[in-house]
């Protein structure tokens, strides 16, 4: 029994400890790009709506994966503050787009660094 | 509603494994780190199984890792005397033949009402009836019964206890205050150093701070 007990124990440790490294990996890689996608609008002098709404859609696919990951709350408040950005830029407001854009950037490096591992989470 | 459901039984299924992984123990038998690690878990797996807005790993992560520590340590356990003192003390003698060891009491943060409670549940109601007395590292006491112990007429009194007297039981057996001084100081003893004195019938026990208890038959009580 104790033996059973033992590989139950490595499985279960090796399952955490490979799950943790793989989560860390998928929220850095995940947010890496959103920001790459907001710094790519920004760097553009009127905004493209069409850039928007494919980083939106791209944006929606990635949250249902995030959801597994992160507290959803926080997830909700990324992709209402980016669909308010894809609202401004339809109206062509880019003065209000452009403000909601660094928000939003913000905001995921924010997340970005809640979900890394660094010394200032652990302790 | 149906969400709740399913992340309760998702957790449930988890904290069965971990316990059974535990082994067989009850609540009762716990080392200290073991007490320690099963407060933690009542605590990690309720708030994940109401909170929907949390990914149900934030709690079935914590539980796995809290399990595999109590593994790892439990396996430790077994091979290093050392880190089982530590992690969970030593057995303590609280009475031996000269009757409670105030200074085991002292570091065990217990004192004497508690060990006159737990001689009680182990059905001994004097201190007389005891050889040795010893606290487990589980918080249970493990008792050796003198033999050779006269029995009690009457439940014993506490009078004294840790050089207080106990006005309301002496009011109970109609003794006044300077009687029991009187008998403290008849034995060359000042009352704060009086551990222990209990009265049963006639029969007056005393157990100092420092020294072997005595007992004797008291006139005028």
């Amino acid at each position: 029994m104790s033996k059973y007990k033992s590989v139950i124990v490595i499985i279960a440790s090796v399952l955490v400890i490979a799950g943790g490294i793989a989560e860390l990996i998928y929220i850095d890689k995940t947010f890496e790009e959103f920001i790459e996608r907001i710094d790519y609008i920004l760097a553009q002098d009127q905004y493209s709506v069409e850039d928007v709404k494919d980083t939106e859609e791209w944006l929606k696919r990635k949250h249902k994966g995030l959801e597994f990951l992160i507290p959803h709350d926080q997830l909700n408040e990324l992709s209402i503050s980016f669909n308010e950005v894809s609202g401004a830029v339809e109206r062509q407001d880019y003065e209000a787009a452009s403000a909601m854009l660094h928000r939003t950037r913000e905001y995921a490096i924010r997340l970005n660094d809640l979900y890394s591992l660094r010394i200032q989470n652990i302790v | 509603m149906l969400v709740v459901i399913f992340r309760s039984l998702i957790i449930l299924v988890f904290l069965i494994a971990g316990m059974r992984l535990m082994g067989k123990r009850t609540i009762g038998e716990y080392q200290p780190f073991e007490f320690v690690i099963v407060l933690a878990v009542a605590e990690l797996a309720a708030t994940p199984m109401q909170d929907i807005s949390t990914p149900i790993i934030y709690g079935l992560v914590p539980l796995i890792t809290v399990f595999v520590v109590h593994f790892i340590l439990s396996s430790i356990n077994k091979k290093s005397i050392r880190l089982r003192k530590f992690l969970n003390g030593k057995p303590m003698i609280v009475i031996d033949k000269d009757g409670i060891n105030s200074q085991a009491l002292k570091e065990l943060n217990m004192n004497t009402d508690d060990l006159m409670g737990m001689l009680r549940g182990q059905g001994c109601f004097s201190i007389e009836e005891v050889n040795y007395a010893i606290m487990e590292t589980n918080g249970k006491l493990s008792i050796m019964q003198n033999e050779n112990a006269p029995g009690s007429q009457s439940i014993p009194m506490s009078v004294v206890v840790e050089g207080k007297i106990m006005g309301e039981n002496i009011k109970n057996i109609n003794l006044d205050k300077q009687k029991i001084l009187d008998i403290i100081r008849e034995k060359n003893l000042k009352l704060n150093e009086v551990l222990l004195m209990t009265l049963d019938s006639k029969k007056v026990f005393i157990q100092p701070i420092n020294g072997k208890y005595m007992t004797f038959e008291a006139q005028d009580v």
